[in-house]
């Protein structure tokens, strides 16, 4: 289980301070799929980057009650719209360079996804399109070995069959004891493939609920967020409203 | 007719001795190839290991090689340079044998008598010392060097560069992963650029004893290069 307690992440200095993650405390157990939706700059990104190391953070992190080092790290994945892919190198290549690494590195499982969304193995990574390059990125992280995968928007770019493909692989593939923690904005796609919604909202967990709890609440994730985040939808009418008026009085 | 030409082909032993030999040459020259494709895939599987993955090594490899072509060449010249006016400044004339002949004056033929100058070593001359000769002479090779160092930065950047592979450099469980990509490769090269330097030091030393008596030379030059000559040759004032 990754296990963040009272998580906090500062950027900038004293005159440009913004507070990314404040006092986040979250448990991640095995074995979920996890999405992680909040509006930009709520923190999604800070906080996988805390887990994963890369930033400074105040706080504990801990996966099965050890600080996450390079003993561990192997267990955690990371795909990111970013992308982590070496751009010169071919998929062989980072097969390889996977396998070298990552002792539990599916070698199986690469070659199943490779075949499926038909990318090349031998054309460095760079020639491929912004679409397969996400593909490839999510394809990575899967095929790590890792227990805990960390997506963060990889399907920024990709189209809507392309998304609906994967939703349908990843359902299929994913073993039990792996967990997915995806960030995305794309709310109703994500809705019945993930287990537990969290919401962010200026680096504090405003929401944390399982679908099942939504199912028999006989809500759906859009209701339970528009309600967490106090959206008013009348507003959109008003300002509408308001500009129809003072076009009449002209 | 025909049987007969069968028969001497078959029974002849240099019978198609040229074609034989054309075969086994072209049979020796396609392992060779296939050797040298071995080594070559060889080396290049380990410089793989040694820089960023994908990086496109090769270019930098033939401008490192030209490099060390050119410093080399350039800093064999200087020596040579060096050594040779080093050598004139032992010569003194002297003057040689007697001689007469006809002598033209530019309105007509006298005949005179006309002296053949030597050019001989001075009485107790000796040659400026290695370690000078060389001060400076190395000095192409310290801006080789320090854009090799450059190229270390480069193989750092090359992880931020098109896409993040930073992320996945640092999420390694091998944490040195990264810094063996970005530096082994570039400090391998200037290993190459270091014992270069070193052969070419040991051949120069060949040189300036090889041509010149050894009354002329100073005992202890190696000595005294060591001491100052080893530091003096990478100074910036070789030209």
């Amino acid at each position: 289980m990754i296990e963040l307690k009272d998580v906090c992440k500062v950027y900038g200095g004293s005159y440009t301070r913004k507070e990314a993650l404040n006092k986040v405390s979250l448990k991640l157990p095995q074995g979920e799929i996890v999405g992680l939706f909040g509006e930009n700059g709520a923190g999604k990104t800070t906080l996988m980057k805390c887990i994963l190391g890369y930033l400074k953070y105040d706080g504990e992190i801990t996966l099965d009650g050890e600080p996450i080092t390079t003993k561990n790290i192997a267990r955690i994945s990371f795909a990111t719209n970013e992308h982590s892919f070496f751009p010169g190198l071919t998929a062989k290549g980072h097969a390889e360079f996977y396998a070298e690494h990552f002792p539990k590195f599916s070698e199986k499982r690469f070659k199943a996804l490779m075949d499926f969304f038909e990318l090349s193995y031998n054309a460095p990574i760079r020639h491929f399109s912004t679409g397969q390059k996400n593909q490839f990125e999510v394809i990575m992280a899967m095929c790590q070995g890792a227990d805990y995968i960390l997506m963060d928007e990889p399907f920024a770019g990709n189209d809507v069959f392309n998304r609906e493909d994967f939703y349908k692989v990843l359902l299929g593939i994913l073993e039990p004891h792996e967990t997915v923690i995806l960030s995305t904005h794309l709310l109703e796609e994500v809705e019945n493939f993930i287990g537990r919604a969290v919401l962010l909202h200026n680096g504090r967990i405003v929401g944390d609920v399982t679908t099942t709890e939504l199912e028999e609440s006989g809500r759906t994730l859009m209701d339970y967020v528009k309600e967490t985040y106090n959206y008013r939808s009348d507003r959109v009418v008003k300002v509408l409203r308001e500009l129809s008026d003072t076009e009449k009085g002209n | 007719m025909r049987r007969i030409f069968d028969e001497w082909v078959v029974t002849n032993p240099f019978a198609g001795w040229e074609r034989r030999q054309k075969e086994e040459d072209n049979a020796r020259w396609e392992q060779t190839k296939k050797r040298w494709k071995a080594f070559e895939a060889w080396c290049g599987s380990k410089i793989d290991r040694m820089t960023p993955p994908g990086f496109q090594w090769m270019p930098i490899l033939n401008w490192t090689i030209a490099g060390l072509l050119g410093c080399s060449v350039i800093s064999t010249f200087r020596f040579l340079a060096r050594y040779g006016r080093g050598w004139r400044s032992m010569l003194v004339s002297a003057m040689g044998e007697q001689s007469a002949g006809p002598y033209w004056t530019g309105k007509k033929w006298e005949y005179r008598a006309a002296y053949v100058y030597d050019k001989v070593i001075a009485e107790g001359a000796t040659l400026p010392s290695f370690s000078g000769m060389m001060s400076g002479i190395m000095n192409l090779f310290v801006y080789l060097m320090i854009v090799l160092l450059l190229l270390s930065a480069l193989h750092y950047l090359y992880f931020y560069h098109e896409s993040k592979s930073i992320y996945l450099m640092k999420r390694l469980p091998n944490r040195m992963e990264i810094h063996r990509r970005s530096l082994a490769f570039p400090m391998t090269l200037i290993a190459v650029c270091m014992v270069t330097v070193l052969l070419l030091v040991a051949i120069y030393f060949e040189i300036y004893h090889l041509l010149v008596p050894a009354r002329c030379v100073e005992p202890g030059q190696l000595a005294r290069f060591l001491r100052e000559g080893i530091f003096n040759m990478w100074r910036g004032d070789g030209l």
